[in-house]
């Protein structure tokens, strides 16, 4: 079976054809992280550049998502048996003050989509529950989420008490907002900031990619 | 300061699906593929929202180029409210909610990892807030032409130009507790599923409202994923004289 079909329904959100495509080819005995590498996860990653570029929206990327989602029910239990767990794990949510979890929602989404591990805190963490949460969880990406200029300091509080608790170089932090810029990703150390969810997720697995290189070059 | 203080504890209000799909950023295209999400959504936000609004009109004292007063002690410091509020007699304060149920079940489904159904729930339930919010502009707009005067456009902290901490401006002279609603440290409203704004009013008032017109052109949040114009650009002044012609 031909895993671009596969790919193509994701991105086209058709979700029947998603769903049996997956369960067919596991009965032909095709290995479940194959299903999941090489033809879901290009899926989600075309239909990141097309929300990026404005040729999807919000919509067109959640029947996607649910096209993957259905395929997953099938593959997780498999993945989960042979004890093949996601790569990377990230820890998602709004810093303390902040209620508006959405956009945070709709990255955890999408990083799922892109074959993270993710565990979705939701709304108004502190920087001790987000930083519990990647050592519980053994995560290697955080990523803080702010609506106002109210709240978005608690994003220096997380990076400041992940260097006071010496585990700031375990991790890559990654802030998105409303109200965050570059330069306010700078100032405050974070590895990163993109104005939306496709192409935060983008640089993330990119910053992951370079790491895992950097990591197997050592 | 309580001159007029009125509660509406019963506000009808309908969902329209385009209004949802637009929301979401589709420009009126229906994804049928998320119909029975949207559907199943829409059913659970009527069950559990209860629009609820409180207001209250305040006489302005004084208007400067800079502030307007609008009690003894308070000054809304901001040059475009200055322009807006030109000739106005009085401020509608205004809160709306939709209840704190929808919230819940928002973070309930997000909770359990249905990320889509509660991103959808969440489209829907900013539909009705702002049709809620809409239904009592339009109400008071009426009021206000039957008394002979006229109404101007709603500023609303975090947009049109004012800061966000200008809701505790709006906090402190209304009890807003009545409906259910409170004012966050961070300057969130809970339930977030509510809207405030100050509303001039006035016989000579110069800048009146048009309820066609969205307040997106005036907000500076460039990418609210709701906006549904473009933000007229960073000059005041060209904004305000356009608005004054």
């Amino acid at each position: 079976m031909d895993l671009n079909e596969l790919t193509n329904y994701v991105v086209e959100g058709k979700v029947v054809q998603a769903e049996s495509f997956t369960v067919e080819a596991l009965a032909e005995g095709m290995e479940p992280s194959d299903i999941l590498n090489n033809g879901l996860i290009p899926g989600m990653d075309i239909v990141g550049d097309k929300f990026q570029s404005r040729e999807y929206f919000m919509p067109e990327m959640l029947v996607s998502a649910k096209a993957m989602k259905q395929a997953m029910i099938h593959i997780k239990p498999l993945l989960a048996k042979s004890k093949e767990k996601a790569e990377l794990t990230a820890i998602c949510g709004t810093v303390v003050g902040d209620l508006h979890d959405i956009g945070v929602s709709l990255v955890a989404m999408m990083l799922e989509g892109a074959g993270f591990e993710v565990v979705l805190l939701g709304s108004d963490n502190t920087a001790d529950e987000f930083l519990s949460a990647m050592e519980k969880h053994e995560a290697q990406v955080l990523c803080l989420s702010a609506l106002l200029t109210t709240t978005i300091n608690g994003m220096a509080t997380v990076i400041d008490r992940a260097k006071e608790l010496e585990v700031r170089g375990k991790m890559k932090i990654y802030v998105g907002g409303a109200p965050v810029t570059d330069q306010f990703s700078d100032e405050i150390g974070a590895d990163g900031f993109k104005p939306d969810a496709a192409s935060a997720v983008k640089m993330i697995k990119e910053d992951m990619i370079t790491l895992q290189k950097n990591k197997s070059d050592d | 300061m309580i001159n007029n203080l009125y509660e509406i504890i019963e506000i009808p209000f309908d969902i329209e699906e385009e209004d949802v799909w637009e929301v979401m950023g589709t420009k009126g295209r229906v994804v049928s593929e998320l119909q029975n999400e949207l559907t199943q959504a829409i059913n659970e936000v009527r069950e559990l929202s209860a629009p609820r609004a409180i207001y209250n009109n305040i006489p302005v004292e004084k208007i400067t180029s800079k502030e307007v007063h609008i009690s003894s002690s308070t000054v809304i410091q901001n040059k475009f409210a200055a322009h807006l509020f030109q000739g106005a007699r009085e401020a509608i304060l205004l809160v709306a909610t939709i209840g704190p149920r929808i919230d819940r079940r928002i973070s309930q489904l997000a909770k359990e990892g249905n990320n889509i159904e509660a991103i959808i729930m969440d489209a829907v339930g900013t539909v009705v807030s702002f049709n809620t919010f809409t239904y009592v502009l339009d109400l008071l707009q009426s009021d206000t032409i039957s008394r002979g005067w006229k109404m101007g456009t709603c500023l609303n902290p975090g947009q049109t130009y004012w800061d966000i901490t200008g809701q505790s401006i709006i906090f402190d002279l209304l009890p807003v507790k009545r409906i259910g609603v409170k004012l966050l440290e961070t300057s969130f409203m809970k339930p977030q599923k509510s809207q405030s704004g100050i509303i001039p009013i006035g016989n000579a008032l110069i800048i009146t409202r048009d309820p066609s017109e969205s307040s997106c052109k005036y907000c500076q949040a460039i990418r609210c994923p709701l906006r549904i114009e473009p933000f007229n650009g960073f000059n005041n002044n060209e904004i305000i004289a356009e608005r004054m012609h």
